[in-house]
């Protein structure tokens, strides 16, 4: 009896510690979810696995975040029908592209697997390209695999006695992630809302870096760094300076166990009927300070080595002109494209899927249904991306239940034009612009379309209320000779961008959050209508994050 | 396989499972085998000296054990006169005396060479600027195993113990894998007839060797690894650091060096417990100490008492030190002569314990340091009894013996300038770096959290240190371990389940640290 009562008290007590530790755990381990990580792989796995036994997958992409940013599945689903799935992650080294190919096609078979090959070039070891997979990844014969390989490299990075202790980590988040409870927050204690994830691995970015440097700069760098084997670079100011007689040796080269991966990938795909096509999506950067940079030269070895190998290969930087803006269309430096980058990446890539691969548009439900929140995202993308004045307002007739704040700065009656002055009518603005003086001050709220307050003074004017669903602002406005400054704060935080001329803020009333901030300069007669941005992605990440908390797919 | 490691975990599930499905006759050999296989993770090469030393100490015992047993049936004659078997037992012990030098000589040479021979071969280059490239294998436990082993020979010698006729057992004393890493140095006589009477599983041996498996494991995890990121940023740069900080390293080597060693020692009794095997007592509160005396009967005990049996009393009662006594005595008194013959001994103990750990100029002032502290607090201690009854101390009240407790921990916590640093051109750096600046404010800036420790953790070190001191003052008052058994169930388990998340989440391991060793592994 007593054997017996141990027994069972034993029992209880090793449940109740499995129990705690699961949940310590949860709390421990890294969010690797949307917002905490914009590239969410938490979230891309997540709706990978949602997915998959609901839909059949024509097309999957794997890569890095170049491919990540640049390949936006929902676009190829809405324009063509062929249901596809982007499985690229933040960092991501070959073999975790390896490793992800196989276990998709557990579940999955596609007539295409679609590889980004920044990843071929680079063997440095990552830690958190692995992780952010492998603590998304569910246990399986195939995930003891990859924990084993991911273990394997730690060991040559760190020394073979860490082994064990990697493998653990890779299997036992706990153990890696035990040490951030010196860094918990409120987020890590609240239960993780059911999302409304229909982003298909996709990470849309309306940020704007404009580039003043040229793919063929990079390539005239290559040139000469290669041509001076022994050169290396001393940083200055952030940007690499060339130095004879140093000591950096610059030569790309495929790594080749990650060649012969692709080429196991190759066989995989074949045994599953799936075709492989291999594609580098436009980067440029400096080649030695920028891993991913997409020289000429990475290019032409790559060419070679696909040319005996039988591989598609697609080369969207040398081969293919897309069109791209270097000013416009990357959002992190040259290294990504930003929302209107990837539309054009993607149209030419759905394309290129339809003329070269079996794949054919269908009516996918579980597609379909995400399709009002994409829509939201791409109307709210497109409204901060706008270059134009009257583009801008004219988008704005997209969004429901909005409030515009407008505050002017230093001056705005010099570059206040007939058409401007019907366009801000049109918007159910009442004042009399024609007779605004220079420098005056000008506030106004239109809240759900109702002119709630407007005035023009050429002393310095202030404003605050309450909106309808009770949450307070204030405003004010000052011309150039009493302050020049323009503040437009909702809910104690200051929004306005604080550029010369109007600044406009527009806040979702029914999502409570700000969905952008830009100025147009009406001092400057010869730019008024030219839209200046924040140039950040956070009012889009934040709409975003509301959505999928918010929505249900099926509203 | 340390004995934080996830393999080790894995190690002792196997070895209970395997332990407990063994017949209680067999389980001594259950242990053996699973002895044998953690030794041999560290080298299957360091076996083989482990066990020729088995060996040799195997055959010294029978031999020694014959030779006595010879010396007993001719002495026992009737027709020996007491004159003739003074004259026997002269030249038995003689003999006996032979098998055990010899012995030694064979045993401590491996163990000098294993541990010195680098360092001899460093200097025989130095000198000779020869480039002589010898790779010496340092044995796991060779020292414990060394000295125990020695021990028991001794004993076998002055006729306290029988020799063991099973050599796999004598095999399992030297190598049983909780105490062959660190000690505590076992006394075979003691630990031998346990072997008779394994019995698996016991629910409350298993609770309570599991309770104090945990605390060992939070002694080590949390609060010593944890001050060592710590002491490693201070004396890893004693150029850069100056002032408050070394103190303040100091007394964190100090409580780093009990949590990682009686941490250590709690693991490994623990876990025997849980096997049915009852090991020495190795540390007894020490920090709770009132003098250095009392300090180092209460620290490493098993290391002491095996100095104190067969190196301190056999020095203390030679010829020698009697002949120096007497001498003494009649010209500065008793009190005098008793405090300089025990300076030979106090310094053989506390030279041979510093060269135990590295030969060195910094262990050489180590040695000279205790041996003073320990000569002036022993012909101190009448006097300073005197003067505080003059000045009307109550020397049993609270906070005397917290004062005397404080003070032989700084004291001690001092002795580590010769511990710490990583040479002696460090040793004095850090020491004049400590006095040439005062700067408190290190204190309230932040700089403190500069060392390695952030805020956060910083703060969990001083708390967890605080913790410590207060589960030792209880367990010197009374039985914490039995307090909390009796607890009831919710209670206990609710302390329990802090104990185990406490060593979880604020333990130092995983791939991103280098999880320390344990300190007197090396030696």
């Amino acid at each position: 009896m007593t054997i017996k009562r141990n027994l069972i008290k034993t029992i209880l007590f090793i449940l109740l510690v499995i129990c705690l530790f699961i949940y310590a755990q949860n709390i421990l381990k890294r969010n690797w979810y949307y917002p905490t990580m914009i590239e969410a792989p938490q979230d891309m796995m997540d709706e990978f696995y949602q997915l998959t036994n609901k839909v059949s997958m024509q097309a999957v992409f794997l890569g890095s975040s170049i491919s990540e940013w640049d390949i936006d599945p929902m676009k190829i689903y809405k324009d063509t029908g062929i249901v596809t799935y982007n499985m690229s992650s933040s960092g991501q080294p070959f073999p975790v592209s390896y490793y992800l190919c196989k276990e998709m096609f557990k579940t999955q078979s596609p007539k295409v697997v679609v590889m980004e090959a920044s990843g071929l070039f680079s063997d440095s070891f990552f830690d958190g390209g692995y992780h952010y997979i492998l603590d998304t990844m569910p246990l399986s014969k195939n995930k003891l695999k990859f924990a084993s390989y991911y273990a394997s490299q730690w060991a040559k990075e760190y020394g073979e006695q860490k082994k064990t202790d990697a493998l653990v980590s890779a299997l036992l988040p706990f153990y890696q992630y035990h040490t951030r409870w010196s860094a918990l927050s409120q987020s890590d204690f609240s239960a993780r809302k059911q999302l409304n994830l229909y982003r298909k691995g996709h990470m849309p970015c309306t940020g704007i870096t404009p580039s003043g440097l040229t793919i063929d700069w990079m390539n005239e760098i290559e040139q000469e760094i290669y041509s001076n084997a022994g050169w290396t670079v001393v940083m200055d100011d952030g940007m690499p300076q060339n130095e004879i007689n140093t000591s950096i040796y610059y030569a790309p080269q495929i790594t080749e166990e990650y060649w012969d991966m692709l080429m196991e990938i190759k066989q995989i795909c074949e045994e599953n009927g799936a075709e492989l096509l291999l594609i580098r999506a436009p980067a440029f950067g400096h080649p030695i300070t920028f891993d991913g940079a997409w020289t000429l030269m990475k290019s032409n070895i790559l060419k070679e080595k696909v040319a005996l190998s039988g591989i598609d290969f697609l080369d969207l930087q040398y081969d293919v002109d897309l069109g791209i803006d270097w000013a416009k269309d990357a959002g992190a430096g040259t290294q990504h494209l930003n929302y209107l980058g990837a539309l054009k990446l993607t149209d030419y890539l759905e394309g290129f899927l339809q003329d070269n691969y079996a794949v054919s548009g269908e009516v996918c439900a579980a597609y379909e249904e995400d399709m009002p929140l994409y829509d939201k995202v791409c109307q709210l993308s497109e409204l901060q991306l706008a270059d134009d004045l009257f583009q801008y307002f004219d988008k704005l007739s997209y969004l429901d239940n909005i409030t515009l704040f407008f505050a002017a700065t230093d001056d705005i009656a010099n570059g206040l034009t007939d058409e401007i002055c019907q366009m801000l009518y049109a918007l159910g603005l009442e004042v009399d612009f024609h007779n605004m003086k220079y420098s005056d001050a000008y506030l106004a709220v239109m809240e759900n379309g109702v002119n709630v307050y407007e005035a023009y003074s050429n002393r310095k004017l202030a404003y605050s209320n309450y909106l309808n669903n009770g949450v307070g602002y204030s405003l004010t406005s000052s011309g150039f000779q009493v302050g020049a400054e323009a503040e437009i704060t909702i809910d104690g935080q200051n929004y306005a961008r604080n550029g010369r001329g109007m600044n406009v803020v527009i806040y979702d009333n029914e999502h409570n959050l700000v969905l952008d901030s830009v100025s147009f300069d009406l001092h400057d007669a010869n730019n008024a209508t030219k839209v200046l941005h924040t140039g950040s992605n956070d009012y889009l990440i934040n709409y975003e994050n509301r959505l999928m908390i918010q929505e249900g797919r099926n509203q | 396989m340390s004995y934080i490691s996830f393999a080790f975990f894995i190690f002792l599930v196997c070895m209970l499972i395997a332990y407990a499905v063994t017949p209680n006759k067999y389980k001594w050999i259950a242990l053996l085998v699973f002895s044998i296989l953690f030794y041999a993770s560290y080298g299957i090469d360091k076996l083989v000296f482990v066990l020729a030393t088995s060996v040799v100490v195997y055959v010294a015992a029978w031999r020694m054990q014959n030779i006595w047993k010879k010396f007993d049936v001719m002495s026992s004659t009737d027709s020996v006169t007491p004159e003739e078997k003074k004259n026997l037992k002269k030249e038995y012990t003689q003999k006996s005396k032979h098998v055990l030098v010899a012995a030694m000589l064979i045993c401590f040479g491996v163990m000098c060479w294993c541990k010195f021979g680098s360092q001899a071969i460093d200097i025989f280059n130095q000198l000779t600027g020869k480039n002589l490239a010898i790779n010496i294998i340092l044995p796991l436990g060779i020292s414990y195993y060394t000295f125990s082993s020695m021990g028991y020979l001794i004993d076998i010698h002055w006729r306290v113990a029988e020799a063991e006729k099973n050599y796999p057992k004598l095999l399992l004393c030297m190598i049983y894998f909780p105490h062959v890493v660190e000690g505590p140095i076992p006394r075979f006589e003691r630990l031998l007839p346990q072997f008779e009477r394994l019995t698996f599983p016991d629910y409350d041996r298993f609770c309570k060797g599991t309770q104090l498996t945990l605390w060992g494991l939070f002694k080590k995890m949390v609060v010593a690894d944890r001050l060592g990121i710590f002491i490693n940023g201070v004396f890893g740069n004693v150029n850069g650091n100056w002032g408050l900080v070394f103190p303040i390293a100091l007394i964190f080597a100090a409580f780093q060096l009990y949590a990682d060693f009686s941490g250590c020692m709690d693991i490994i009794t623990g876990i025997s417990e849980i096997v049915g095997i009852k090991l020495d007592k190795n540390f007894d509160h020490p920090y709770l100490a009132r003098d250095v005396g009392g300090f180092w009967r209460r620290w490493h005990m098993s290391l002491f008492n095996w100095l104190k049996d067969y190196l301190y009393m056999p020095l203390l009662t030679s010829r020698a030190m009697n002949s120096l006594r007497k001498a003494t005595k009649k010209r500065w008194g008793k009190d005098a002569a008793k405090t300089i013959v025990s300076i030979v001994p106090t310094a053989g103990v506390f030279f041979l314990i510093s060269f135990w750990h590295s030969i060195s100029w910094m262990t050489v002032v180590h040695a000279i340091y205790w041996t003073i502290l320990v000569v002036l607090s022993s012909a101190m201690e009448n006097r300073l009894a005197k003067l505080s009854v003059r000045l009307k101390i109550n020397t049993e009240s609270v906070i005397w013996h917290c004062f005397q407790s404080t003070r032989t921990f700084l004291l001690y916590a001092f002795g580590f300038f010769t511990v710490s640093p990583q040479n002696f051109t460090d040793m004095v750096t850090a020491f004049f770096h400590m006095v040439s600046k005062w700067n408190p404010w290190i204190l309230f800036d932040g700089s403190l959290y500069s060392y390695g420790l952030d805020q956060a953790n910083f703060r969990l070190a001083i708390f967890s240190i605080i913790f410590l001191m207060i589960i030792d003052v209880f367990q010197e008052r009374c039985n914490v371990r039995d307090a909390v058994a009796r607890c009831n169930i919710v209670i206990r388990w609710a302390v329990y389940l802090a104990g185990i998340f406490a060593v979880l989440i604020f333990g130092i391991y995983g791939p991103g640290y280098n999880a320390a060793a344990f300190i007197y592994q090396q030696f």
